[in-house]
C-alpha cells in the first residue's frame, strides 16, 4: 500500500470519515453556468469551457472567438448525530454529535475557442477539482466538562489547464480530441488541542502533491432536432507525492455522453442530458488494487425562455460514488440566464444533501452493524458565469 | 422602378409557396432577402419556437426591419406550426385524482391512457362508462339510453343535454371519450414510455418506513439476546427466530438507501393489438427476491415488480383478451378486484378488465382473462398462476398471506397461488330501464402449499399481552378456496340501486347494496354492508371503513414474535363489519354547496363494537375566483381491550380556500386542527388527549400552458397526534413539529416530450427533554455504549425527497 492510501485511510480514521475529500476532492464546475443550471450536463453544454471536456463540441461554437468565464462559492453544511437507545434496544432518536457550516470561494474556469469553417480550437483553465473542509468539535466527557478541541481542515485544488481542436468531416458530423495536464495540492491538517496542558497535543499535516495527464477524444452527431456526442478520457501518469515520496495512481478510462433536444416550442425549450461511466474498479495506489467499485453518473435539465427573454433552467444530477453506495449523491440545480448583445450572463445554484451512515463506508470506524455515527451534510453552490461571443 | 425591377428579380429566385417554417437552414441562407446573420438568426428562431405564427413575428427578432419584412410578406408564406397533440391534462390528472378518499393507482394509469386514446363513445355502452373517475351508474346509464333511442351523437357536447345526466357527471366524462370510430383494421404504431425517479433523502418514516422497523426488530433481537423475553417452545425454534431476526435486519440495512425508479412501456398498433411492460422497485424496498423465479440473473436484483402484457380488442362477440398482467374490478369488488390498495369509503370504482402496468404486486394476476359480449350477456373469465408472499411459522410452512413494502427473503415468494373464475352478466335493458342487470360469478383459488395461520407463529410466548385477534383466528387455512357471487344493479330516471352478495366455500357471507339519487343539485346515496367474520376473500375491496387488521394486535410489532409481521396490518382486506353509510352532496345556491357531507355508522363484527364517523364540508363561494371550505369530521370508535373497551373520539376541523387571483396562477391555504381524546389509562397517566394541526400554501403559476411551477409550504404542530395532508400527487404523515416546502414543475416541452420535476425539503423536530429514569437498568443511552446515558436531545430530521417523471410518446 502507498503512503497515499495509507495516507487516506490514517485521516479516514481521525476525521471519523471524508471519504471523497480524501480521494481526488468535489468535482469543480467543468462548464458553463448555464450547464451548472442544467444538472450539470456539461457533455451536452456547448461553451468554451465545456469544449475542454467534449473537444468534438467546439465545432459547434458560433463562428470566431468566443470567451467564457465561470466562478462559484460554496456553502457547506455538515451535522453528525449519534442514536440514543432505549434499555430495549429502540431508537428514541438521533442526537448531535457536531455542526459545522462552511463558506468556500470556489474559481470555476475561464476558456477560449476559435472556430473557422470546419476547424474549432480551445483552451483553457479549470479547476477541475477542489478540496474544501474544516470540521471543529468541542470534546467534553461524561459529566460536560470540556477536555479537547479536535479541529481538522482540507483544503488545496487540482488545475486542469487543457486544450482541445476539432473538425467538422461531414456536414452534421465532427470528431475531437484534447487533453490536459492536471496539478494541483491536497492540504490536510488535523489537530487535537488538550485542555490538561499534561496531554499532548495532536497534530498530523499532510500534503499532496497531486498531478497528471488526462488525453480525450469524442465526436458528435446532428440529428436534426436532435445532437449527440459521445466520448472517452483516459488519465495517463498521474503521481501523488508526499514529502518527496511519490505513489502512481492507475486511473481508468471512463466513457461520457451527451444529448440536445430541441423541441421547437413557444418557450424556445431545450433538453439537454448526458450519462458516465469509469471503471473505477481497476484504480490502482501503487499497483495494488484500491477496492473501489465502477462509477456512474447521469444529468438532465430543461431550460425555458419566459416572458421578458429571460432564461430559466432547471436540472437534476446523479452520480454513484467510487467509494460506496452509500456516498451516491443527487444534485439538483436551478438558475437564469439572459443574452446582451453577444454577451450572456447565467447564473446557477445547486444544491447536494447526502446522509450516510459510517458503517456504510469500508475502512471507516464503526461500533456494530448499523450503529454508527451518522453523516447529513450538504453543499449549495451558487455560480456565475459570463461569456461572450466576438 | 428600379426597386420593381429588383423585386421582379427576387421573385424569379423564391419557388412559389416557399413556407419558412418549414424551411432548412440553407434554403433560408438562400433567399436573397435575408443576410445571413439574419438567416442564422431566423432559423435558430423558427427551430427553438416551432415556427412563426405570422409572419409579422419576425419583427421582433434583432436586425429585422419593416423591409425585411416586407419582402418576406411578398415571398414567402408561413403555414402556422402544428400544435400539440398530447394535452398536458396528462400531467394534471395525476394531481386531480390524488385527493383524500382517491381512486388509486390503477384506477389512474387507466384513465391516462384514455386521455390519450379515448373511449369511443358510440361503441360503447354503460358498462364501459362505469369506469371513468366521478361518473356514476346513473350518469352512465342515462348516456347509454340515450344512444340506444336517439342513435350515436356527432360530437360529445351532444351528451350535455341527456336527460338524467348531470352536469358534474358529463364534465368527468368528456375529457375521456370522443366520437371517433374505431378501425379495427388500422396497424398504425404508437407507444409510450414513462421513467420515473423517486428518492428521498433522510431518516424516512421514522415510524412505518425502515427506520422504524429497524428500530423494533432491533429491539426485539436485543430483548431475546439479553434474555428479557422467553423464546418459542423449543431451542430450535428459539435459534431459527432469532436467525431470521437477524436475517431480517441485515436486508433492511442494505434497503436503507434504496431509490425508487421505475421503467413502463406501452406500444400499440391500432384499435387492435397493445401491449406493454414494466420493470420496477421502491424506495427503500428490498429487491432480490425472485422478480422472475428461478432465473439467475442481475435483473433479479434490481427490481421488485416486473409485469408484461399483450392485449387483442375486437369488434366480435370476444371484446378483449389480455394475456399477462391483468387488473379485474367487478361488480362492487366484492369478488375480484385484485388491486393492492384498499380505498376507504369510496363509492366510485373502476368496472373492467384492464391491462396492468402498476406497482402493484402482492395481487397482481398473471396469466390469461377475456372479456366477452353476445347480445345481453357479458362475460369475464380469467385464469392466473403466480407466486405470493406469506408469513411464515418457523418451521417454514406459510402462516398467512401477506402484503408489505419490506419483503424480507423468508416471507417472499412463500407459494404459488393458482386464481380462476369468471363473472356473467344479464343486460335487461332492452325490456327495462337501461342499466338493469343481474350477474353471477364464481372465484377459486389454490394454493401450492396449505396455510396454517398458528398464533404460535406469531405471539411472543410470556409477554403480558394475551393473544385476542378474532381477525386473525379466521384468517384461510388449508389450499384452497372457493367464493360464488351474485349481483343485480337497475337504473330508474335518476335512481340506483346495486347489490353483490359473496359465499364463501366455508358457508360465510358478504354482501353489500347500495342505493343512489341524483341531480344537477343534489346527489343522495346510502349502502348498507356486512361482511362476516369468518368471510375472507383476499381479492375483496369493497366499500370499507377500516382494513381487516385495523385497531388489532398487528399495528404493534413489539407484541410480534417478528416485528415485520406487523405489515399485515395494510392487507388490503375489509374489515369484518356492518354498517350503514349515507352521503350527500348539495347546491344550495351559486355560491353555497355541501360538498359532502357522509355519516357511516358501522359494527366491528370481530368484537360486536359500535362506531361512528361523520364528516361534512361546505362551500361558500362569495365571487367566482375564490372558495372557502370548511370541514368538520367527527368519529368514535371503540377498541376491545382486555378488561373493559377503550374508546376513542376525534375531531378535525378544516378550513380551505381556494383562489385564482390572476391569470393562470391558483393559491390555496389550509388550517387544520384535530384531537383525539382516548380512555384514560392508569399505566400511561391519565392525560389521553392528544392533539395536532398544520397551516398549508400552495400556489401555482403557469407561464405558459406548457410550463408551471408549483410550490408549496406546511407548518405544523403535534402532541401526539400526527397529521396528514395531501401534497399534489401524494399524501404525506406529519410528525413532531416541522416545516416543508416543496416545488414542482411541470413542462410539456412537445408531443413527444413531458417531464414533470418535484422537490421537497421536509425538516421536523422532536424534542426529547427530561429522560429521567429511576431504575439504572432502564437508561437512555449513546449508540455503541450502554453506559454513557443521556437525559435530554433534541432530534432535528431533515429529509430532502425528489420524484422526476419523463414521458416519451411517439
Amino acid at each position: 500500500m502507498g503512503i497515499t492510501a495509507g495516507g487516506m485511510i490514517i485521516l479516514l480514521a481521525l476525521s471519523g470519515g471524508l471519504p471523497e475529500i480524501n480521494w481526488l476532492g468535489d468535482e469543480g464546475v467543468l462548464g458553463s453556468a448555464a450547464a451548472a443550471a442544467l444538472g450539470n450536463t456539461v457533455y451536452a453544454d456547448v461553451s468554451p469551457q465545456a469544449a475542454l471536456q467534449n473537444p468534438a463540441m467546439s465545432s459547434r461554437l458560433p463562428e470566431g472567438f468566443s470567451a467564457g468565464f465561470t466562478g462559484s462559492v460554496a456553502l457547506d453544511i455538515e451535522k453528525r448525530t449519534r442514536r440514543v437507545y432505549d434499555s430495549f434496544g429502540g431508537v428514541v432518536g438521533e442526537s448531535e454529535h457536531s455542526f459545522n457550516q462552511n463558506f468556500h470561494p470556489l474559481p470555476g474556469g475561464v476558456a477560449m475557442a476559435w472556430t473557422q469553417g470546419s476547424l474549432a480550437l480551445a483552451a483553457g483553465w479549470r479547476a477541475s477539482s477542489t478540496f474544501g473542509y474544516e470540521y471543529s468539535r468541542v470534546m467534553n466527557d461524561g459529566d460536560y466538562v470540556e477536555v479537547a478541541e479536535e479541529m481538522l481542515d482540507v483544503s488545496g485544488m487540482l488545475n486542469d489547464f487543457g486544450f482541445s481542436a476539432a473538425w467538422t468531416q461531414w456536414e452534421s458530423v465532427s470528431f475531437g480530441a484534447g487533453g490536459s495536464f492536471v496539478t494541483g495540492t491536497r492540504s490536510s491538517s488535523h489537530r487535537i488541542a488538550y485542555v490538561d496542558p499534561t496531554v499532548t497535543d495532536l497534530d498530523t499535516e499532510v500534503d499532496t502533491d497531486i498531478s497528471g495527464i488526462v488525453a480525450r477524444a469524442s465526436a458528435v452527431v446532428d440529428l436534426g432536432r436532435v445532437s449527440v456526442s459521445a466520448g472517452i478520457e483516459q488519465p495517463v501518469g498521474w503521481k501523488a507525492e508526499i514529502a518527496s515520496v511519490e505513489t502512481d495512481l492507475t486511473l481508468p478510462l471512463t466513457a461520457r455522453a451527451g444529448l440536445r433536444y430541441l423541441p421547437g416550442n413557444h418557450l424556445m425549450s431545450l433538453f439537454v442530458a448526458d450519462f458516465w461511466w469509469s471503471g473505477t474498479s481497476s484504480v490502482e495506489i501503487d499497483d495494488v488494487d484500491a477496492a473501489m467499485r465502477n462509477s456512474w453518473g447521469f444529468g438532465a435539465g430543461v431550460e425555458n425562455t419566459l416572458p421578458g427573454n429571460t432564461i430559466g433552467r432547471v436540472g437534476f444530477e446523479y452520480d454513484s460514488s467510487p467509494l460506496a453506495g452509500a456516498l451516491n449523491r443527487m444534485t439538483f440545480t436551478t438558475g437564469l440566464g439572459w443574452a446582451v448583445d453577444d454577451y450572456s450572463l447565467d447564473a446557477a445554484v445547486s444544491f447536494s444533501p447526502i446522509r450516510w451512515d459510517q458503517y456504510q463506508v469500508d475502512g471507516l470506524p464503526s461500533f456494530t452493524l448499523g450503529d454508527t455515527l451518522v453523516v447529513e451534510s450538504s453543499r449549495t453552490e451558487f455560480t456565475l458565469g459570463l461569456a461572450k461571443a466576438f | 422602378m428600379l426597386f420593381s425591377l429588383l423585386l421582379a428579380s427576387m421573385l424569379a429566385a423564391v419557388p412559389p409557396g416557399f413556407d419558412l417554417n418549414s424551411a432548412s437552414y440553407e434554403e433560408l441562407y438562400s433567399l436573397e432577402g435575408l443576410t445571413s446573420e439574419q438567416a442564422v438568426v431566423l432559423y435558430e428562431y423558427i427551430q427553438g419556437t416551432g415556427g412563426l405564427e405570422n409572419i409579422y413575428e419576425v419583427l421582433e427578432l434583432p436586425d429585422f426591419t419593416p423591409v425585411t419584412l416586407g419582402w418576406l410578406r411578398e415571398n414567402t408564406i408561413v403555414l402556422p406550426p402544428a400544435e400539440p397533440e398530447i394535452s398536458s391534462d396528462v400531467l394534471n390528472v395525476m394531481e386531480r385524482l390524488a385527493q383524500e378518499d382517491g381512486p388509486g393507482d390503477a384506477a389512474v394509469e387507466y384513465w391516462e391512457d384514455l386521455l390519450l386514446r379515448p373511449m369511443p363513445i358510440n361503441q360503447i355502452s354503460w358498462w364501459d362508462l362505469r369506469s371513468l373517475d366521478r361518473v356514476s351508474f346513473i350518469d352512465a346509464a342515462s348516456v347509454d339510453a340515450r344512444l340506444r333511442s336517439l342513435g350515436p351523437v356527432s360530437s360529445v357536447s351532444s351528451l350535455r343535454s341527456t336527460e338524467n345526466l348531470r352536469y358534474y357527471g358529463y364534465r368527468n366524462m368528456r375529457d375521456y371519450i370522443s366520437t371517433r370510430e374505431p378501425d379495427y383494421s388500422a396497424t398504425d404504431f404508437y407507444g409510450s414510455y414513462r421513467f420515473i425517479y423517486d428518492d428521498n433523502e433522510g431518516r424516512s418514516g421514522i415510524d412505518d418506513g425502515v427506520e422504524g422497523h429497524l428500530s423494533e426488530l432491533k429491539s426485539a433481537i436485543t430483548d431475546i439476546l439479553a434474555g428479557g423475553r422467553e423464546l418459542s417452545s423449543t431451542s430450535i425454534d428459539s435459534l431459527e427466530l432469532i436467525t431470521r431476526l437477524q436475517s431480517e435486519y441485515s436486508q433492511l440495512l442494505d434497503s436503507r438507501d434504496v431509490t425508487g425508479f421505475s421503467h413502463r412501456i406501452r406500444v400499440g398498433a391500432g384499435d387492435r393489438y397493445r401491449a406493454g411492460a414494466r420493470l420496477s422497485r421502491g424506495v427503500n424496498t428490498i429487491a432480490g427476491s425472485n422478480l422472475i423465479a428461478g432465473l439467475d440473473a442481475p435483473v433479479n436484483d434490481r427490481f421488485d415488480v416486473g409485469k408484461v402484457y399483450f392485449s387483442f380488442q375486437d369488434d366480435g362477440f370476444v371484446r378483449q383478451v389480455v394475456a399477462g398482467n391483468y387488473r379485474l374490478s367487478l361488480a362492487q369488488g366484492l369478488l375480484i378486484d385484485n388491486s393492492d390498495e384498499l380505498m376507504y369509503r369510496n363509492t366510485y370504482r373502476t368496472w373492467g378488465l384492464t391491462p396492468d402496468l402498476t406497482s402493484s404486486r402482492q395481487n397482481a394476476l398473471l396469466g390469461g382473462a377475456t372479456q366477452m359480449e353476445a347480445g345481453p350477456l357479458l362475460g369475464y373469465a380469467f385464469g392466473s398462476f403466480t407466486p405470493r408472499d406469506a408469513i411464515t411459522n418457523l418451521d417454514g410452512s406459510p402462516n398467512v398471506l401477506y402484503q408489505g413494502v419490506f419483503r424480507p427473503e423468508e416471507y417472499s415468494d412463500v407459494l404459488d397461488e393458482t386464481t380462476y373464475g369468471g363473472y356473467a352478466f344479464y343486460d335487461m335493458g332492452d325490456y327495462l330501464p337501461v342499466g338493469t342487470a343481474i350477474g353471477v360469478g364464481a372465484l377459486g383459488i389454490q394454493y401450492s402449499d396449505s396455510l396454517n395461520p398458528t398464533m404460535a407463529g406469531m405471539d411472543i410466548p410470556t409477554d403480558t399481552y394475551t393473544w385476542d385477534c378474532p381477525e386473525y383466528a379466521y384468517m384461510p387455512a388449508g389450499d384452497k378456496m372457493s367464493y360464488i357471487a351474485a349481483s343485480a344493479q337497475t337504473v330508474y330516471r335518476n335512481m340506483s340501486a346495486e347489490m353483490e352478495a359473496v359465499r364463501q366455500d366455508n358457508g360465510a357471507w358478504a354482501s353489500i347494496t347500495t342505493a343512489n339519487w341524483q341531480n344537477n343539485w343534489l346527489n343522495v346515496s346510502a349502502s348498507y354492508r356486512n361482511y362476516a367474520l369468518d368471510f375472507m376473500n383476499p381479492y375483496n375491496r369493497a366499500f370499507s371503513e377500516q382494513h381487516r387488521f385495523d385497531d388489532t394486535v398487528f399495528e404493534k410489532p413489539y407484541r410480534l414474535n417478528d416485528p415485520l409481521a406487523s405489515q399485515l396490518a395494510d392487507l388490503p382486506v375489509p374489515k369484518p363489519e356492518e354498517g350503514l353509510y349515507m352521503e350527500t352532496r348539495f347546491q344550495v345556491s351559486q355560491q353555497v354547496t355541501f360538498t359532502k357531507v357522509y355519516l357511516d355508522v358501522w359494527r366491528n363484527l370481530a368484537y360486536d363494537t359500535e362506531n361512528l364517523r361523520f364528516q361534512g364540508e361546505v362551500e361558500y363561494r362569495p365571487v367566482w375566483p375564490v372558495r372557502f371550505r370548511l370541514k368538520y369530521k367527527f368519529q368514535d370508535k371503540i377498541n376491545n381491550k382486555e378488561i373493559v373497551p377503550s374508546n376513542s373520539r376525534t375531531q378535525e376541523f378544516t378550513l380551505r380556500t381556494f383562489s385564482l387571483p390572476v391569470g393562470g396562477d391558483y393559491f390555496s391555504m389550509e388550517l387544520r386542527y384535530g384531537n383525539v381524546e382516548l380512555t384514560p389509562n392508569p399505566l400511561y397517566g391519565d392525560d389521553r388527549s392528544m392533539c395536532g394541526g398544520f397551516l398549508a400554501m400552495r400556489w401555482e403559476h403557469e407561464f405558459s400552458p406548457e410550463l408551471s411551477v408549483l410550490g408549496g409550504s406546511t407548518f405544523w404542530t403535534t402532541d401526539g397526534m400526527s397529521q396528514w395532508e395531501f401534497e399534489d400527487t401524494g399524501i404525506d404523515f406529519l410528525d413532531g413539529d416541522g416545516t416543508k416546502f416543496y416545488v414542482t414543475l411541470k413542462n410539456t416541452l412537445s408531443d413527444n416530450l413531458q417531464l414533470r420535476f418535484k422537490f421537497v425539503r421536509k425538516d421536523t423536530f422532536f424534542p426529547h427533554n427530561g429522560f429521567y429514569r429511576p431504575d439504572p437498568d432502564d437508561q437512555y443511552h449513546y449508540q455503541g455504549n450502554p453506559d454513557e446515558t443521556v437525559t435530554d436531545f433534541g432530534d432535528h430530521v431533515t429529509d430532502y425527497g425528489i420524484r422526476c417523471q419523463f414521458d416519451i410518446r411517439w
